[in-house]
């Protein structure tokens, strides 16, 4: 069987997307007569804080988009997912704290599927021979989510989605997304390891 | 002799594809555990509770039976993820001291109450040959927020997990709806999706999570002509992810005496507006266990 894994490894550096980066830490949720119940850390009491403040947060990573923009570009990559690589099955995305804010129609579509740590589930996919394709970002959102603004995008079909995953590099590209690994081609059809690079 | 299926189709009612052969839930008072104490011990003790059920469960799987996976999943297990605090990882070690060969292997928790549902379509449309998935509900305060708490719509907060074998026993995915709200009204569109997917329902029984009573008033206004489970609120509180298992749990408990297999319609609402509507049906020879009751088998 032509199966092939396709890498590609990035990071933000700046900004992607214009506008405010909030570092409030914002629970907003639509409310019954359509107003927005919103709690803050403020709210939290003495004793919320105290257990906050005994927890490490990496001060040096800096927040360089907000759970919002962070949305916006899950959805944005399913989409150009859909666009350029049409015969992928299943798209896998890490999502570590989804309860800020309504995911996109684009995120609950029926080929996502998203957890808060893919690696098992990349190898099951991979033992059942599935063409899928695996994103995984570690954005900072908020200064008290831990992350180190990198991304991992692994593609996993035939050779003939190349010219589609090349596309998907290309636009994350544009994006503003930094390419911190030359992108690898490696068959992985007869679990032989032979690495094509680009 | 008439199947089961048969009497459905006689009283026009829609088959399941979906049926519950096993179930456990165990409640959690909280404070779960004092939280001064380590993340890690914090899930040593969780473990204590999760792994012996999810064991005992797991055992009830048939040897031929092939399974689709076996997940975790919760709506206020998030903070100690995202905050860096452990990784998913280390909890499937702790938890496999415990549970063996059926720890999870996934966690999820994007589609918070509504996880189970979407568990369901994934896995079974990743692998369409598979009979069962086993999915294992866990919702704990586990640094007793005080947020977490009590919240406007669904009220005071409930704990505990519940494990659950489900089999794919039919071939239609009909019986599987997940879908968002379009709007702000979460509850009315909630109530609205349950009312479209009930309307050729015969007996079967809609089993509801558990909200205040000014807020379940408007399901059960949307829902009057339909059996609904009675709203366990005051009780069990919201325990997120659990609700509509608990409340067939409970309904069964109420309907010993003579009872046939049980067609239920169970749904559950996510805070953003993600929802599940599952048609079920409960065999008469269901593993049920309500916080170490036998409820049958």
């Amino acid at each position: 069987m032509n199966y092939f894994k396709f890498h590609f490894e990035g990071r933000i550096t700046r900004p992607i997307y214009q506008g405010i980066v909030t570092d409030k830490f914002i629970y907003k949720f639509p409310s019954l007569n359509g107003n927005e119940a919103i709690a803050t850390f403020s709210s939290m009491n003495e004793h919320d804080l105290s257990i906050l403040s005994m927890l490490f947060f990496e001060k040096d990573i800096p927040v360089l988009l907000n759970k919002s923009q962070h949305y916006r570009f899950m959805g944005h990559f399913i989409e150009m997912v859909e666009k350029e690589l049409p015969s992928v099955e299943i798209i896998l995305m890490r999502l570590v704290e989804p309860a800020l804010e309504r995911m996109g129609p684009a995120m609950l579509r029926e080929k996502v599927f998203i957890c808060q740590d893919i690696s098992a589930e990349i190898e099951e996919l991979k033992r059942l021979g599935k063409s899928f394709i695996a994103f995984q970002d570690f954005f900072r959102i908020h200064s008290f989510v831990a992350g180190n603004n990198n991304l991992y995008m692994d593609l996993f079909s035939s050779k003939e989605c190349a010219e589609g995953f090349y596309a998907i590099r290309r636009g994350l590209i544009k994006m503003g997304i930094d390419e911190t690994t030359l992108t690898v081609m490696e068959d992985i059809s007869d679990g032989r390891d032979q690495q094509h690079g680009t | 002799m008439e199947s089961s299926h048969d009497n459905m189709l006689a009283r026009g009612a829609r088959m399941s594809s979906y049926t519950l052969r096993a179930m456990s839930f165990q409640e959690f008072k909280p404070p779960f555990c004092d939280p001064w104490i380590s993340i890690h011990d914090t899930f040593s003790t969780l473990a204590g509770f999760i792994g012996p059920q999810i064991a005992s469960v797991g055992a009830l799987i048939p040897c031929n039976g092939e399974m689709a996976g076996h997940i975790l999943c919760s709506t206020l297990l998030m903070n100690c993820f995202s905050f860096g605090d452990i990784l998913w990882r280390d909890v499937r070690d702790i938890l496999h001291d415990y549970a063996g060969n059926f720890t999870p292997s996934v966690f999820v928790n994007a589609y918070e109450c509504a996880s189970w549902g979407y568990i369901v379509r994934y896995y079974f449309m990743k692998n369409p040959s598979a009979r069962f998935v086993m999915i294992t509900i866990v919702d704990v305060n586990v640094y007793n927020f005080s947020i977490w708490e009590e919240e406007q719509i669904w009220g005071r907060s409930g704990y505990g997990c519940t494990t659950m074998l489900i089999e794919k026993t039919g071939v239609t995915s009909d019986n599987l709806i997940n879908g968002y709200s379009k709007g702000s009204n979460i509850i009315m569109e909630f109530a609205m999706a349950i009312r479209r997917a009930t309307q050729e329902g015969g007996d079967r029984v809609v089993s509801l999570p558990f909200f205040p009573d000014n807020v379940r008033g408007i399901m059960d206004a949307v829902l009057k002509d339909r059996i609904v489970t009675r709203n366990g609120h005051a009780r069990w509180g919201h325990t997120f992810g659990s609700d509509p298992w608990i409340s067939i749990l409970e309904h069964i408990r109420t309907q010993q005496e003579g009872r046939g297999m049980m067609e239920f319609t169970a749904c559950s609402l996510a805070l953003n507006g993600y929802y599940s509507i599952i048609d079920i049906d409960v065999p008469l020879d269901a593993s049920l266990v309500l916080i170490g009751e036998t409820i049958c088998q």
